[in-house]
C-alpha cells in the first residue's frame, strides 16, 4: 500500500499482487490496483508459454488433428477431440451410429467426472474448509479425499475403457471409433459409477453447506442448450439475454483479441456487451431443465440456483450438481448400451469450414478449421473456455476488490485468488495460440 | 513368478533434461527390462501409488532441479515423504501451483497419509540444467545417462530381491 500526493490531495493506492496463482491449472498471475477505493487496474496475467497448436495442425488430416488437439490439455483432452470431430463430421456430412454418439457422451461423462472431482476436492474445497491444499486437507478429512480419488479414478477409467488410456485418449475418429467397447467392459465399471454417484450426491450437500463469500454480479451467461439432453457435444449456443446460434456460428456473436501482458487471447461479444461467463454455472442456469432427474433433485435441494447465477463462488455447487449428472447419465448409457453395428462409418473429406462448439468441463469450447482440397488443414482457430472467461474474471476482480478492501492485505489477496479459483481456469488450455510473426532483417 | 517392479518415469520428453528418465529407461539392459514394468507417467498421479498393493515397491525416476547437472541422486521414497513433512512443519512447503504440477514429494506425502505408510521403493533422480521446451538433453546430463541407468538397475535388483525374500517368507509361513 502506498500513499502519494498530488498537488491537491493524498492518494491512497493499494496493489494486490500474486505472482504465481496457486491451485489453478497452468501459470498465471494476478494484479489489482486500487486507488482511493476505485479499481484502476484488474489483470489476470497469463505467462504460461504459448504453445502454437493452431499452427501445429496446419497441413494435417482431420484424424491427426483429433489426436493432436487432445494434447492441448491433460485434464480435458476429450473436449478438444469432441469439438474437432463434430466440426469435421458436420462439414463432411458424416452420420455416425447412434450408439457411437452415446459413447461420445459417455466419454464426456468420464471427463467431467475426473475434472470436476479434481477441481472440487483438490483445488477449490480447501478454500472453503480453511486448508492450504488438498494434502493438508487429507490429513483431517481422509475419508473425503479417499472417496474423491475413487471418483476421479472412476472418471479416468471410463475414459480409458472408451479411449484406450485415461489421458489423451486415442480411439476417437471421424466417423466414430477405432474401437467400440464390449458391453461387458462397460458393465464391469458400473459399480464404481454407482459409488461415484452416491458420493456426488453427498458432495452436493457438502458444498451447498459451505459459507459463500458475499458477491453479486449478473454476467451474460453463455452455454450450449439442447432440447433433449444436457449439453455435451451438441446444442445451440445460447445466452441469458437472447443469443441463439448454431454450434457452428460462434464467430457470429463473439471474437478473439490479443491483450498486452497475456499469452492467451481474450474473447468478447461483438455486440458491444463485452464480458460473458461460461462453465457449470452458465450451463446449470441456461440448460438446467435437461439435467438428469437426480441432478435436478440435488440442485433443487440446495435452493441455490439463484445464487449460482450471481455469485461465482457458488460455481462449486453447480460443479457438484454436474458431477451427479455425469455419474447418473453414465450409468444410464451403460445400461442401454449395445455395440454399434458400425463403430466407424466411411467418410470422404470435402473442402470448406469445419466448425463446432461443445461443452468442456470449464465451458464452451469452439473449434474452426479450414479444410483444403486435399483434405488437410489450412487454418485453425481454437477458442477455449478459459480464454473466453478471462474478461469475466477481471470484471469479477473489480467487484470482489471493493468487498475486500477493509480486510488485512494478505487476507484480501487470498480472497481474490480464491475468486479466480472459482472459475476453475485452465491456463494451459488458454495458451494454445500466439500470433507468430517472423521478421527477417 | 516374481512380480515386476514398476518404474514410474516422470518428466516431459520435449523439455530438455526433463527427458532424462525417458532416455534412461530406453537404455536399460534387456535383463533388467524383463523384471520391470515401465510406466511413462509424465506427472506422477496419486492414483498410480494408490493402486500399488501394500508393501509393493516401486521406482520413481525424474529429473531434478537444484542438483548439479548430471548428479545422480538416490533416496528411499520414505525419505522424500519425511522431507515434505519437515518442510510443511517449518512453513517452507512449496506452493501447489497446479494439480498438474503437484510436487512429487507432496504426491508421495498424500499417498503416505492415505495408505498409513509411505510407498515402498526408491526415487532415482538426476540433476538437470535446462528444461526449456524443444531443447535436447544437455551435454552433462547426456554424459551421465549410463550412471543413471546403472542406478535404476541397481535399485530394481535390490527391490526385486526384497520381493523374492518377502515371497519366500510367505511361502514358508504357509
Amino acid at each position: 500500500m502506498s500513499r502519494g500526493t498530488t498537488s491537491e490531495k493524498v492518494v491512497d493506492e493499494r496493489i494486490f499482487e500474486v505472482h504465481e496463482l496457486t491451485r489453478v491449472e497452468g501459470e498465471g498471475s494476478l494484479r489489482l490496483r486500487v486507488r482511493d477505493g476505485e479499481v484502476v487496474e484488474a489483470r489476470l496475467g497469463i505467462f504460461e508459454a504459448p504453445r502454437y497448436f493452431e499452427q501445429l495442425v496446419v497441413g494435417r488430416t482431420p484424424d491427426e488433428v483429433i489426436d493432436m488437439v487432445a494434447r492441448i490439455c491433460g485434464i480435458c483432452p476429450v473436449a478438444y477431440q469432441m469439438s474437432a470431430v463434430h466440426g469435421f463430421e458436420d462439414l463432411f456430412g458424416v452420420r455416425i451410429d447412434p450408439q457411437s454418439r452415446a459413447l461420445r457422451r459417455l466419454l464426456y461423462c468420464g471427463e467431467w467426472i475426473e475434472s470436476h472431482s479434481l477441481h472440487i476436492f483438490f483445488l477449490h474445497a480447501p478454500d472453503f474448509l480453511g486448508y492450504e491444499s488438498g494434502i493438508t486437507m487429507a490429513a483431517d478429512h481422509r475419508p473425503l479425499v479417499e472417496q474423491a480419488l475413487r471418483m476421479k479414478k472412476a472418471g479416468n477409467h471410463l475414459i480409458k475403457i472408451l479411449g484406450g488410456r485415461p489421458i489423451h485418449p486415442v480411439s476417437v475418429r471421424v466417423g466414430g471409433w477405432s474401437r467400440a467397447p464390449r458391453v461387458s467392459e462397460l458393465k464391469e465399471h458400473r459399480a464404481a459409477l454407482e459409488e461415484a454417484l452416491a458420493f456426488a450426491q453427498e458432495t452436493v450437500k457438502l458444498v451447498a453447506g459451505f459459507t459463500m463469500p458475499a458477491f453479486a454480479r449478473e454476467p451474460r451467461l453463455v452455454s450450449l442448450r439442447h432440447a433433449g439432453e444436457y449439453p455435451f457435444n451438441d446444442g445451440r449456443i445460447v445466452s441469458s439475454d437472447g443469443i441463439d446460434l448454431s454450434p457452428t456460428s460462434w464467430r457470429d456473436a463473439f471474437e478473439e483479441f490479443q491483450v498486452e501482458g497475456s499469452n492467451a487471447l481474450h474473447a468478447r461479444s461483438i455486440d458491444g456487451k463485452g464480458v460473458y461467463l461460461l462453465g457449470p454455472a452458465a450451463r446449470v442456469v441456461l440448460a438446467g431443465e435437461q439435467l438428469h432427474p437426480l441432478a435436478k433433485e440435488a440442485l433443487a435441494s440446495t435452493g441455490l440456483t439463484e445464487l449460482i447465477r450471481t455469485n461465482i463462488y457458488a460455481s462449486i455447487v453447480a460443479r457438484a450438481v454436474e458431477l451427479v449428472h455425469a455419474c447418473a447419465e453414465a450409468i444410464d448409457i451403460i445400461d442401454a448400451y449395445r455395440v454399434p453395428s458400425e463403430p466407424l462409418v466411411a467418410w470422404q473429406s470435402r473442402p470448406g469450414i469445419a466448425a463446432w462448439a461443445t461443452e468442456a468441463p470449464r465451458g464452451l469450447l469452439f473449434h474452426r478449421y479450414e479444410v483444403d482440397e486435399s483434405g488437410r488443414i489450412r487454418t485453425a482457430q481454437i477458442v477455449p473456455p478459459t480464454s473466453q472467461n478471462q474478461a469475466a474474471i477481471e470484471a469479477d476482480l473489480v467487484v470482489a476488490a471493493r468487498q475486500v478492501l477493509d480486510l488485512p492485505h494478505a487476507e484480501a489477496t487470498l480472497r481474490l485468488e480464491q475468486m479466480i479459483r472459482s472459475y476453475d481456469p485452465c491456463i494451459s488450455c488458454a495458451t494454445h495460440f500466439l500470433d507468430l510473426r517472423v521478421e527477417e532483417a | 513368478m516374481t512380480p515386476r517392479v514398476p518404474i514410474f518415469v516422470c518428466g516431459e520428453p520435449t523439455r530438455g533434461d526433463d527427458a532424462a528418465g525417458f532416455a534412461a529407461v530406453d537404455l536399460l539392459p534387456a535383463g533388467v527390462r524383463d523384471s520391470v514394468e515401465v510406466v511413462l507417467v509424465g506427472q506422477l498421479d496419486i492414483l498410480f501409488l494408490m493402486d500399488l498393493p501394500a508393501d509393493a515397491p516401486c521406482v520413481v525416476v525424474d529429473a531434478v532441479a537444484g542438483l548439479q547437472p548430471g548428479e545422480v541422486w538416490v533416496r528411499p521414497l520414505a525419505a522424500l515423504v519425511n522431507r515434505s513433512r519437515a518442510l510443511q512443519a517449518a512453513g517452507r512447503a512449496p506452493e501447489i501451483r497446479s494439480s498438474h504440477e503437484l510436487p512429487l514429494e507432496q504426491v508421495l506425502d498424500l499417498a503416505a497419509t492415505l495408505r498409513d505408510a509411505p510407498p515402498a521403493g526408491t526415487f532415482v533422480g538426476i540433476g538437470g540444467a535446462c528444461f526449456a521446451v524443444g531443447t535436447p538433453l544437455t551435454a552433462r546430463v547426456a554424459a551421465a545417462l549410463p550412471e543413471l541407468v546403472a542406478a535404476i538397475a541397481d535399485e530394481v535388483a535390490a527391490l526385486t530381491a526384497t520381493i523374492v525374500a518377502m515371497t519366500s517368507t510367505e511361502t514358508v509361513r504357509r
